[in-house]
């Protein structure tokens, strides 16, 4: 279940870095464009929404799948930088796995 | 020549406003820079919630029309001496009034600037307007003359788009996008129509009805996906690939035509001419402050602002707008004719009894 009364302090802190994020409006453009969303099933939306509700585990096994091809970023109608984003992810995740969050 | 108001654009606005300031006894002149006086309603077949024939409409309104409609003008130059406007043709003919109403109306979005959608590459994806087009033809087709069996319509096309500067909601393409789909499926039922959206904004009377209209009565099927890229097959045929987000999945779809909901912007051509209203024009580019103050609203100079120049309406909302601004133009008129300002105007709108 998803806890919406948990906080999510990696979202908080990639806000903080990328404050576009919090413009995402799951349109889809991004994972409907994404070189390898066909297999895995994430794209840029899904990782969003893990970071928002705090899946941290299945985020961080989402973003291994990530080429950096920054289609995402181009077709974005809010104009998120993605990639910038998808790198603090990356960032947070490993400082904070290695805390146990 | 000179007149109480011009009012420059014959759309549905211009002429709701002509007709009231005229009624009120002003002398009034529209001018027009298409043959005919219409505006973007000489575009339309059938026009929304009600399905009401668009040409029908445009008679009705312009029977309502016992002032002077100059068409084929082109303005070159709009200057102001001694509190009158003057406006200035091709023909260097003079047109002068105290009060200058702009209802310019909007221009559809140019979808070429879509570029992954393939709006000018690939012949069978289209715009709204073109199969308004069609509509008025009588007849849909695709690039080779036939019959298309699946069509998807495409909302938010230069509407909510930063990659594209318009970074507004155009309000009115969801329900245009339900109409049209509607109207397909009327024509031909064993057609299969989707519509690609984002979000569905139905906040018009009756759009709501006509969206589950759509769904209940004519199957028209809704897809939540905002469309990422188009590619042509050797028959012509497009793939369209996007997220359906409600799955959660990447998906794509072939389909024999594409219509694209372009957004309405600004027609901001009129600006060249008038470069003292820059501090009118909204962030969004639409002219006036939008306000519901209206001490904000109007001008004090006798520039006035209605219709779609002032941001995305429906027919509806702009002679709606166009009657409220028509109060505040008569109300001017009357304070530089320097007759006694009313108190009460003649209209009264509650009667106690």
């Amino acid at each position: 279940m998803i806890d919406q009364d948990k906080l999510s302090p990696i979202y908080e802190a990639v806000l903080e870095k990328v404050p576009s994020v919090s413009t995402c409006i799951s349109c889809g453009s991004c994972s409907g464009t994404c070189i390898s969303s066909d297999q895995t099933g994430y794209g840029f939306r899904k990782l969003v929404v893990l970071l928002r509700n705090g899946k941290y585990k299945q985020l961080e096994k989402a973003l291994e799948y990530c080429q950096f091809c920054g289609k995402c970023s181009l077709v974005c109608p809010r104009g998120i930088n993605t990639r910038k984003a998808i790198l603090e992810m990356k960032k947070y995740l490993k400082v904070h796995t290695h805390e146990n969050i | 020549m000179d007149f109480d108001c011009v009012i420059v654009g014959a759309g549905p606005s211009g002429l709701k406003a002509g007709h009231i300031l005229h009624d009120s006894g002003h002398k009034v002149c529209i001018l027009e820079k298409e043959e005919v006086p219409g505006g973007k309603l000489n575009t339309w077949h059938e026009l929304f919630p009600h399905n009401e024939s668009a040409p029908e409409v445009l008679q009705h309104m312009l029977s309502d029309v016992k002032h002077l409609i100059r068409t084929s003008v082109n303005i070159n130059k709009i200057s102001r001496k001694m509190g009158l406007f003057a406006v200035a043709d091709q023909n260097n003919n003079e047109y002068r009034a105290p009060a200058l109403l702009i209802a310019t109306g909007f221009k559809p979005f140019d979808a070429r600037l879509k570029e992954e959608y393939g709006y000018g590459i690939f012949e069978n994806v289209i715009t709204s307007v073109e199969l308004e087009d069609m509509f008025r033809s009588g007849r849909v087709t695709n690039s080779k003359g036939r019959i298309p069996e699946k069509v998807a319509f495409i909302h938010c096309v230069g509407s909510r788009d930063i990659k594209v500067g318009s970074e507004f909601c155009s309000a009115n393409c969801c329900i245009t996008g339900i109409k049209q789909a509607v109207e397909l499926k009327k024509m031909i039922p064993q057609m299969n129509v989707y519509c690609l959206y984002m979000d569905l904004r139905l906040g018009g009377r009756l759009y709501e009805y006509n969206y589950k209209t759509s769904q209940t009565d004519y199957k028209v099927q809704f897809i939540r996906g905002r469309l990422s890229e188009t590619n042509e097959n050797p028959d012509q045929t497009i793939v369209l690939r996007y997220e359906d987000t409600l799955a959660g999945r990447p998906a794509k779809i072939t389909v024999d035509m594409v219509v694209l909901l372009v957004g309405m912007q600004p027609d901001q051509s009129i600006l060249n001419l008038l470069p003292d209203i820059d501090a009118q024009v909204g962030v969004d580019g639409f002219f006036g402050t939008g306000r519901i103050d209206h001490s904000y609203r109007n001008t004090d100079d006798g520039l006035f602002f209605a219709g779609s120049c002032t941001g995305p309406k429906s027919v509806t909302q702009s002679t709606d707008e166009s009657a409220d601004i028509a109060h505040w133009i008569d109300l001017y008129l009357k304070r530089m004719k320097q007759t006694e300002t009313p108190e009460h105007h003649d209209r009264i709108w509650i009667q106690h009894s």
